[in-house]
């Protein structure tokens, strides 16, 4: 048994392998299909004559394709990332610093997700069909159907107009606690419509298996009924989802981060689009992407592991 | 009426389907929202008689009035022509994005999935790759690359809804060719050709119309979101995105420039939601416990 | 003369369809006496698992009960709060389920069951509950009892399961077990040794137990009286000897005579028809279609209850007016 989840790691393994290399292939290959000299494209709106010949040449640009991309790889494996053809910044230390920022934002988001999540699905499930699950089924519908946008603005509008409790934007400070949480509230309650979704799901499945009422046979705590013993085995699938949506943060909080001005990850691609700098863009695509496609290949095969267990 | 219709052309089954489709609640709900969104959509100038484009400074940040029921925006437009030609504008870009991606997608899915081999091979590996990206990511970068613009987003739109098409379809395909109908039809000499086309893509059609029905309501808010960034839709458009851009720089002064707008995206989504589940129970049921 | 140990009277139990309702338990009356166990016997949809969970109120949602009364110790079970009758389950009365491979939860050990079962009525101190655990885990014929502590269900084969349910509804030292189909899922071997278990806990703990079994050998084995149930109605009932001796009820002499012997030569005999449809029940006596002596009376009334003798009685017109 243990050796055919080692066979399936090793295949997702492999697709991880694939799916970053095709993936590198395309994001180099996106200069080309922008209209111009990729030489300029790279160097800058205000490089001289001198220096986009010293991009070619450093980057290889008369070279055939092929040698182009594997000096491409060579420089990305070093850790040599380029710079930032408008600040002139290292990549490597933008992307380090904006990371963390959006990992941290992204762990909050889920922890508030989760907490918000669970407790709903948990109560939709032991109410079925009465009031409070239908309030539930309403409310995840809504998050689900929101534009994260809108949710930001209601937020800002109760929050930061209203009541003057948090500030809508960190620009020009430092960032502290304070910035984090409207825009973690954001990410916390979209993100929790799904997860209330497939608790409720998972817990009435739960609920309706036999050693439920064994349990209620011989006089258990209705508590510990619901928390322990289904709870415990309606998670599994919750966890998969919940792994998921960390991916999701961590690579799709762009609109989020823009609106609140939050220095993440996102917004730098976003301003780099804006600002055409190409290998910023070009970078953070990759890197986010990467993040994305790893983050859900752990949460496959970390769905495996748990999974032959109980089947 | 359309009973007989449907009876006439599809045979009793479509009638019994039809039968399901009307007492489902989800679809009865979600269909009123869907019903505003189509008829303001279509028809915007029955509602309102200002130009969308044009803005009387004098009158700008009013608040919701008789003659600007919903008020007007920091140009003076009058906001309630706004948001009907804004639905306009969502309707085109998530209509023809997905209609692009789910044409294509179903054809080279069916395709993929009848013939098999090498060909398959390939079209899934490539299918992967794209669903590997998130789907903001993969539309922004399409944007990236083509830059901001309607076409363009409706391009990104297709761009980031044709693997899911193809995958279903194919899954579809795979399992309606072992059917027994199709090895009949295939013993008989019938064409590939009109094999998949009298069998298959019918058959099939189930689960892509559910998921059209679901993609549409995510594509406005993708196509919303890019528009919100500033790399979707241009002013001076009408877009529903683009007003909740707007609406946030004067969020503390004019609130109803982002609520009117706020309100109906997000009830056309949730229309689509709610019609796109209820379609699901209804051509996909599954097994109650 | 043993005193009752739970009284159940005209008890009605219906279940809501989407045909209507089907009355599975019809106005059954029946005691049970202290230190006796009692078999139920009957075919699949006889009500007699109904009727078992019933008891401890452990019905479905869309089981009603409509009427009767369920006493236990001269309380009526079906008027207690949901807390009070947690109190009795597992504690005073105990049931042992029917399908022991799913009646485990897959993510805990057995430890982490039994001591639940424990510590859901009362309280000991962790060291003294393992020591009394693997004490009743040696009387359930438990092999290697601390090792088994610590195993998960999927580990344990159905014989192994089965004694565990055993062993938890014996924790709390119940008045009343509740054994429902406790060998169906088991094969023969493991069946014979299951129920010479139960026999020698029952005297061991002083217990009364409802058996419910379709297998009238097993019955044979281990009950003190039965009683035959069909189609929600309970037609006679009574020592065990007697009624396999002198089957009184036409279904009964139908069921004994159907039972197949190693020395039989003619054909296996059944009893022909089908159980009636529950919705609708036939008027009069609920056997009449399939029975073979059959009277007008049969059709319009129901039969009441005739004594043929202080431990045996049975529901027909055949005996008495």
């Amino acid at each position: 048994m243990l050796g055919s989840i080692a066979i399936y790691i090793a295949k997702r393994l492999i697709t991880l392998f694939f799916i970053l290399l095709v993936l590198s292939i395309i994001i180099f290959f996106m200069i080309y299909m922008l209209p111009g000299d990729p030489a300029v494209l790279l160097a800058g709106p205000e490089a001289t004559q001198a220096e986009i010949q010293m991009v070619r040449e450093r980057l290889g640009l008369d070279k055939p394709l092929l040698e182009q991309y594997l000096i491409f790889i060579r420089k990305i494996l070093s850790g040599n990332l380029g710079e930032s053809i408008i600040t002139g910044y290292p990549i490597s230390k933008l992307i380090y610093e904006r990371f963390q920022n959006t990992l941290k934002l992204a762990v909050f988001s889920l922890f508030i997700s989760s907490i918000l999540g669970i407790f709903a699905g948990v109560t939709a499930a032991i109410n079925r069909n009465k009031f409070l699950d239908q309030i539930v089924m309403v409310l995840s519908l809504t998050g689900v159907s929101m534009p994260v946008f809108l949710l930001a603005i209601i937020l800002i509008q109760i929050f930061s107009v209203w009541f003057k409790i948090f500030p809508a934007t960190s620009v020009g400070t430092a960032l502290e606690f304070r910035h984090i949480i409207l825009p973690a509230l954001t990410l916390g309650l979209i993100g929790a419509a799904p997860i209330a979704r497939i608790t409720r799901t998972s817990m009435i499945e739960s609920l309706s298996q036999d050693y439920i009422t064994t349990a209620k046979s011989f006089g258990f705590h209705k508590r510990i009924i619901i928390y322990k013993y289904a709870l415990r085995n309606a998670l599994i699938p919750v966890v998969t989802v919940m792994g998921l949506i960390f991916g999701y943060n961590l690579a799709g909080a762009v609109i989020t981060e823009t609106i609140f001005a939050y220095p993440g990850l996102g917004r730098l691609i976003v301003d780099s689009i804006f600002s055409r700098d190409y290998p910023v863009i070009q970078i953070g695509l990759l890197f986010i992407t990467s993040t994305f496609v790893i983050v859900n290949i752990i949460v496959d095969i970390l769905y495996s592991l748990i999974n032959p267990k109980i089947r | 009426m359309i009973e007989g219709l449907l009876t006439k052309k599809f045979g009793s089954g479509a009638l019994y389907t039809w039968r399901k489709i009307k007492r489902n609640r989800n679809i009865k709900v979600g269909f009123i929202f869907l019903g505003i969104f189509l008829i303001i959509s279509l028809f915007p100038w029955a509602f309102s008689v200002y130009d969308p484009y044009k803005g009387d400074l004098k009158e700008s940040f009013s608040p919701p009035s008789f003659e600007h029921p919903f008020g007007t925006d920091y140009l003076g437009r009058d906001l309630l022509s706004r948001v009907l030609w804004g639905a306009r504008t969502s309707l085109i870009i998530a209509m023809l994005g997905v209609l692009l991606a789910s044409t294509l997608g179903t054809l080279i899915g069916t395709i993929s999935g009848y013939y098999k081999g090498k060909l398959d091979y390939i079209i899934m590996r490539v299918v992967d790759v794209m669903l590997a990206f998130p789907d903001f990511l993969l539309a922004l970068f399409i944007i990236a690359v083509t830059g901001p613009g309607l076409w363009n987003v409706i391009l990104a739109i297709a761009f980031y809804n044709f693997p899911q098409f193809v995958r279903i379809s194919r899954g579809s395909t795979l399992a309606i060719r072992e059917m027994d109908y199709v090895e009949a039809a295939k013993a008989l000499g019938e064409k590939d050709f009109s094999i998949i086309f009298k069998y298959i893509l019918p058959n099939s059609l189930s689960p892509v119309i559910v998921h059209f029905t679901l993609r549409l309501g995510a594509s406005i808010l993708t196509a919303a979101g890019l528009s919100f960034l500033g790399l979707g839709v241009q002013p001076p458009t009408p877009d529903w995105g683009l007003m909740l851009n707007e609406a946030l720089t004067y969020l503390s002064f004019a609130p109803y420039m982002w609520v009117f707008p706020g309100i109906f995206l997000i009830m056309t989504v949730i229309g689509l939601n709610l019609t796109g589940d209820g379609l699901n129970d209804v051509l996909n049921p599954r097994v109650r416990e | 003369m043993n005193k009752e140990i739970l009284s159940i009277k005209n008890l009605k139990i219906g279940y809501e369809t989407e045909s209507g309702l089907l009355i599975a338990v019809n106005s059954v009356n029946l005691n049970v006496y202290s230190g006796e166990t009692l078999a139920i016997i009957g075919e699949s949809g006889s009500g007699k698992s109904t009727l078992a969970l019933s008891i401890l109120r452990l019905l479905p949602s869309n089981a009603k009960i409509i009427s009767g009364s369920i006493e236990y110790s001269g309380v009526d079970l079906l008027s207690l709060t949901d807390e009070e009758m947690r109190k009795i389950r597992g504690n005073k009365i105990a049931y042992i389920p029917q399908e022991p491979s799913t009646a485990l939860n897959p993510s805990f050990t057995v430890y982490t069951f039994l001591k639940d079962v424990v510590y859901s009525h009362r309280f000991i101190e962790k060291k003294e509950l393992k020591k009394y655990l693997i004490d009743v885990l040696k009387k359930v014929r438990i092999p290697n009892p601390e090792k088994f502590l610590n195993s998960y269900p999927f580990e344990l084969s159905g014989g192994m399961k089965q004694r565990i349910l055993i062993a938890a509804s014996l924790l709390n030292n119940p008045n009343l077990l509740i054994a429902d189909e406790p060998t169906s899922a088991l094969d023969v071997s493991v069946q014979a040794q299951i129920l010479a278990l139960i026999s020698s806990l029952k005297k061991e703990f002083n217990m009364s137990i409802i058996f419910i079994t379709h297998n009238l050998s097993v019955a044979a084995q281990i009950a003190d009286r039965i009683a035959i149930m069909y189609a929600g109605k309970v037609l006679e009932i009574g020592d065990i000897n007697e009624i396999y001796e002198n089957p009184a009820h036409p279904y009964t002499q139908g069921l004994l005579s159907s039972v197949p012997r190693l020395q039989r030569t003619k054909r296996l005999r059944s009893i022909p028809g089908f159980i009636p449809n529950l919705t609708n029940p036939p008027s009069g006596c609920i056997f009449h279609p399939r029975c073979p002596y059959i009277k007008e009376k049969c059709k319009k009334f129901e039969p009441k209850k005739y004594n043929l003798s202080n431990n045996h009685e049975v529901y027909c017109w055949l005996y008495g007016e």
